[in-house]
């Protein structure tokens, strides 16, 4: 273990799990601003790596620190920079999650809740629209996205099997 | 998932956790999952989701870490996560349009939906202004809705509202 190394883990990411709003995709320019220039904690390229596996990985997207912490200080680097990039962020949804509740039922709570359902639908669209437009799909790609969107849409089967067979297809670069 | 197969929460609460867990700092599941841990389980439910969430995906990552930069063998990663992005992106509209196909009728609803997606992805606004912005009128509309409801149901001795 290196101490100061851990430190320094500790102290980067427990600050940007507060920042990570919208999910910690949006702190990831920042991630690589103090990995790459301001620590040499890991290369310009590395980072590019690191970034694609974690996307591709399953799981919450903040695993990306635990490649940088593993980088730094092995094993513990990982848990280390993990546990710093998750708590403090889960304890604020814990204490908000909990005043929401308290809430429930009141006037202001339903009028909230009603009046952001459809911003929510609206943002859900538009996530699923982004993504489609950064990932330079076939037309094959395309016909299995419209097909999967029907498929769940219409249906109650589990997305699991299906992600993991078209993992596969893409390994075999069939999509 | 969980609003289908488990029946935990109904389309509206988990719109709105949903809404919180993505303006609160964090990355979303995990923010969703401490709401659902906690609102059933309080805060040894929400431990237990967290640490359910996250184990094995990070023990998953661990591997990729020791083959990455222990072996400097880069995994065949893009062409997995492409085939696997045709999925999730078929994934988040079927979501849009499960909780949403209620709102076809309803114009406010529609309208607020278009527009938050229109700053989204045509003016590429944060998340945070798209909220900002939509979430105060989209609020005194629905808050308008629900007083005038109120009285009404008042009138015919029913104070439970919708």
């Amino acid at each position: 273990m290196k101490p100061a190394a851990i430190l320094s883990l500790i102290s980067f990411f427990s600050v940007l799990s507060i920042l990570s709003i919208g999910g910690s995709n949006s702190v990831v320019p920042e991630m690589a601003r103090h990995a790459v220039e301001v620590e040499h904690w890991l290369t310009a390229a590395q980072f590019t790596d690191i970034f694609a596996i974690s996307q591709a990985a399953p799981g919450p997207s903040n695993l990306i620190v635990a490649l940088i912490g593993f980088k730094v200080a092995g094993f513990w680097g990982a848990l280390v920079a993990q546990l710093a990039m998750t708590l403090p962020a889960v304890s604020l949804m814990l204490l908000v999650s909990r005043i929401w509740l308290a809430s429930s039922g009141s006037a202001w709570h339903l009028a909230l809740e009603h009046g952001l359902a459809p911003i929510a639908v609206g943002l859900i669209f538009a996530s699923g629209w982004t993504i489609a437009e950064g990932a330079s799909l076939s037309p094959i790609g395309y016909v299995i996205t419209a097909a999967c969107t029907i498929l769940f849409w219409k249906s109650h089967i589990s997305p699991i099997p299906i992600i993991v067979a078209a993992g596969l297809f893409g390994w075999m670069r069939w999509i | 998932m969980i609003v289908e197969e488990k029946k935990w929460l109904d389309d509206e609460e988990f719109l709105s956790a949903l809404t919180l867990s993505r303006v609160l700092p964090g990355a979303t599941q995990m923010n969703f999952a401490v709401y659902v841990g906690n609102r059933f389980h309080g805060l040894g439910g929400a431990i237990a989701a967290v640490l359910g969430l996250i184990t094995i995906p990070f023990l998953i990552i661990l591997a990729f870490a020791y083959a990455y930069f222990l072996h400097s063998t880069t995994p065949a990663m893009q062409d997995v996560l492409h085939g696997v992005t045709t999925v999730a992106i078929g994934l988040a509209l079927s979501t849009g349009l499960k909780t949403g196909e209620k709102f076809l009728f309803d114009p406010t609803a529609l309208l607020f939906g278009a527009l938050a997606f229109a700053a989204s992805v045509f003016l590429k606004l944060p998340l945070i202004a798209v909220l900002a912005i939509l979430s105060p009128p989209a609020f005194l509309v629905a808050w308008r809705h629900h007083q005038r409801k109120k009285t009404s149901h008042e009138a015919s001795r029913n104070s439970i509202a919708d």
